[in-house]
């Protein structure tokens, strides 16, 4: 298994992690939704705050990642990315860019059949998640099967 | 797999340059190991900037070692 597909394996298990993480610490915070005002700016406050600390968050694994293959294989994560690589993340970003725009279709069409405000701010968090999922899914595919 | 009609002599050529390890090809190509090793299994087609910068490090055409196998209609 090359670098590429490990770093990517690590990347896609730890966009659940955090994710789930993240659901339950703001689940700790839920208590003060007392009406559906306070009730959007809680989700709108945390699917906001969502994208930096998981960025913040996955840059830290990958760094740790290196750091460990690195100790174990004496392989390193490749300084530059080259054709290969651009191809497959332009696959990636066009299959990440469809799964987000028919989940979120999915996530706001969850309101006109009757699930309310927060079952759709809660399809937004399933529809990021999922998203990113997409992006390393399509790396780990066109890794494994060439391009 | 879906077939592939360009196929390569890399690894044979690698063999006939005092067995050139895959990590030193991909440096002087500038690409990574992993491309290198995708194109030796056939499962990626470099593009012609590749090719002939792969030809040059063996000092042969691209003919010699990439071939087109043209698939029937």
């Amino acid at each position: 298994m090359s670098i590429q597909e490990k770093e990517t394996i690590v990347s896609l298990i730890s966009t659940f992690v955090i994710v789930t993480g993240y659901l339950f610490y703001i689940d700790s915070d839920y208590g003060s939704v007392t009406d559906q005002m306070s009730m959007l700016t809680f989700w709108a406050t945390y699917i906001l705050l969502l994208m930096p600390i998981f960025i913040l968050i996955k840059i830290v694994i990958i760094i740790i990642f290196a750091i460990i293959n690195k100790i174990i294989t004496d392989e390193e994560l490749p300084e530059h990315s080259d054709e290969l690589d651009q191809l497959i993340d332009l696959r990636a970003a066009r299959n990440t860019l469809i799964v987000m725009t028919l989940s979120l279709l999915g996530a706001v069409s969850l309101i006109p059949i009757g699930y309310g405000l927060e079952a759709m701010l809660i399809g937004i968090i399933v529809c990021i998640t999922i998203s990113m999922a997409a992006w390393d899914i399509t790396r780990i595919y066109f890794y494994r099967r060439g391009f | 797999m879906r077939s592939r009609h360009i196929t390569n002599q890399i690894r044979t050529f690698r063999f006939h340059a005092d067995e050139m390890t895959q990590q030193e090809l991909a440096d002087k190509v500038g690409v990574t190991r992993q491309t290198i090793i995708a194109m030796e299994k056939d499962k990626y087609s470099p593009s012609l900037e590749l090719a002939f910068k792969i030809a040059r490090v063996f000092n042969t055409t691209i003919e010699e070692v990439f071939s087109y196998d043209r698939p029937e209609n």
